[in-house]
């Protein structure tokens, strides 16, 4: 089972080594994670309350979402991978 | 402040319009509530105009420079002129990266105290929720709520500013600590939040009035290391600028609390007792509230202090109360028998202690003191022919509770009177052989 641990690490990984990890394998441990996560959580939402610059976009996503969210929007992907990483 | 038109703020402002607001006013605060399209900045400016407005709280989008209202409009934003309506109050929002650069650029142009984010806030919620009257609504964001709120309960409940946020931030670490077995995601940013979320300014501003108290207090601590517990006496007393404050304090060490009534003079004591496994350095976090006693006009009073206890072992005794010794030819055998007892002279049971037989090499037993706290070995050894003392040496190593200590004796031993006649026969064999001859020439 994938854990939040491991999404952590991964995140890690992925700002340490970005040559031999690849932002696309960061976010298969995600799916792992959101896959191995009961319904009501993947169901939960993760958000933030920022205003980045001006640009208005509602940073709140369904967890079940992430996977898709982190290929799309490349802000959140930064934000959430330096929130991640710092721990 | 409670913006109502997107995700962040369908799941947050219902809560600050219902269980926030509620408790607000359990504690004689009325809160104006600028809700949805209230949330903008002319009616902020117009609702803090009222002279009694000392607190700005609520959620909203945010940066280094701004934070926002409804769809996203600009409430305070850095280089706004800031009035004496703003100068008169803390300002606390719910709001990413605002304690980064508004926070204390407030704070520099007269605003009270403010409390913000460094970085992004984060959180989970399990769903958005119409009223938002009880957190136990959302499985996930309870932990944001428990923990954000204390700062305004405290504050309205008459702490300082500093103390409120010094509160606040335990609550969240320990709210953290209550999520991780629901859900570790938040939990980590439970914890992030707490890190990132920054206090500027007067740390004595107060939202409510009353008599300054002050707690004075010694903690005793002792390890009791035979039966391996520590007790922690905390005694002292509440102090007021003016009579003697009532009430209780609530005391806190570790993960042990009591509240204590305050006597008559307002001194207050209670004892903790830590059990532990490991004679090892311990440290206690000991939080003393002053819970204040508002109808006598008493404000309440947060203290916080660490003690360490340090390992304490118990001196010991070890004795040696008899030595018997024999000797076959060259083997000498020792029978000694010894006791170990603590420093009040208390019998020491099933340790392991060592005895050596010295002189060059040692000869070493080890034994077990038994209920009375005696032991006893047999060692043998050879011995030259002449030598009749040696020297026994025993030792208890100590453990995580007890000292080591060490003794020693003189045993007293027969020469080797076989080889010793022996020699004395061939001598005066010899001897006589020569006499003999000597005669004969």
């Amino acid at each position: 089972m994938t854990t939040f641990l491991d999404v952590r690490n991964a995140a890690q990984k992925l700002l340490q080594q970005p040559y031999s990890f690849s932002k696309e394998d960061f976010i298969k441990v995600v799916e792992e994670y959101v896959n191995s996560l009961p319904e009501w959580k993947r169901e939960s939402i993760v958000g933030i309350v920022s205003e980045m610059n001006g640009i208005k976009i509602t940073k709140a996503v369904m967890r079940k979402d992430l996977p898709k969210v982190l290929r799309e929007d490349e802000e959140f992907f930064n934000l959430w991978i330096k929130t991640l990483a710092k721990g | 402040m409670a913006p109502y038109y997107e995700i962040a703020t369908y799941i947050w402002s219902p809560y600050l319009r219902g269980w926030v607001s509620r408790e607000l006013e359990k504690r004689g605060i009325m809160p104006i509530l600028l809700w949805g399209p209230g949330a903008v900045k002319t009616k902020y400016i117009e609702a803090i105009k009222d002279k009694d407005v000392k607190g700005t709280l609520g959620v909203g989008h945010g940066n280094n420079d701004v934070f926002t209202g409804q769809n996203y409009e600009p409430i305070i934003n850095v280089g706004d002129k800031i009035t004496d309506d703003y100068k008169r109050q803390c300002i606390a929002p719910v709001s990413c990266l605002v304690g980064k650069k508004l926070m204390p650029w407030l704070v520099e142009q007269g605003v009270q105290c403010s409390v913000g984010e460094v970085t992004e806030y984060w959180f989970t919620a399990e769903k958005i929720i119409q009223n938002g009257d009880d957190p136990e609504e959302d499985k996930l964001l309870k932990y944001y709520m428990y923990a954000e709120y204390v700062f305004w309960y405290r504050l309205a409940e008459g702490f300082t500013a500093g103390e409120a946020y010094r509160m606040m931030i335990r609550e969240y670490y320990r709210q953290a600590k209550l999520a991780e077995s629901i859900d570790e995601e938040t939990a980590y940013y439970v914890r992030y939040d707490a890190d990132n979320r920054k206090f500027f300014g007067d740390d004595k501003f107060r939202l409510i009035e009353g008599i300054e108290t002050q707690i004075q207090y010694n903690v005793i601590t002792q390890r009791n290391a035979q039966d391996r517990f520590d007790s922690i006496i905390i005694n002292g007393k509440v102090i007021a600028q003016s009579g003697v404050p009532t009430g209780k304090i609530y005391i806190e060490v570790n993960d042990q609390n009591k509240e204590v009534s305050l006597n008559n003079d307002g001194s207050f004591t209670a004892t903790f007792i830590f059990d532990w496994d490991k004679n090892v350095e311990k440290t206690y976090q000991i939080t003393l509230i002053y819970k204040g006693d508002l109808s006598n006009k008493f404000l309440p009073k947060l203290e916080e202090t660490e003690v360490k206890i340090e390992p304490t072992y118990i001196p010991t005794k070890i004795e040696i109360t008899d030595i018997k010794t024999s000797r076959d030819a060259s083997v000498v055998t020792f029978n000694i028998t010894g006791k170990l007892t603590d420093v009040k002279g208390n019998q020491i049971k099933n340790k392991t202690v060592e005895v050596y037989v010295g002189d060059g090499k040692l000869y070493e037993e080890t034994a077990k003191t038994d209920d009375n706290g005696v032991f006893s070995v047999t060692i043998e050894k050879s011995y030259p022919v002449l030598q009749t003392k040696a020297t026994v040496i025993a030792r208890f190593n100590g453990d995580d509770v007890y000292q080591h200590s060490e003794t020693s004796k003189i045993a007293k031993f027969p020469p080797n009177w076989e080889v010793i006649r022996t020699i004395a026969t061939a001598i005066t064999i010899v001897a006589t052989a020569i006499a003999i001859i000597l005669s004969l020439l």
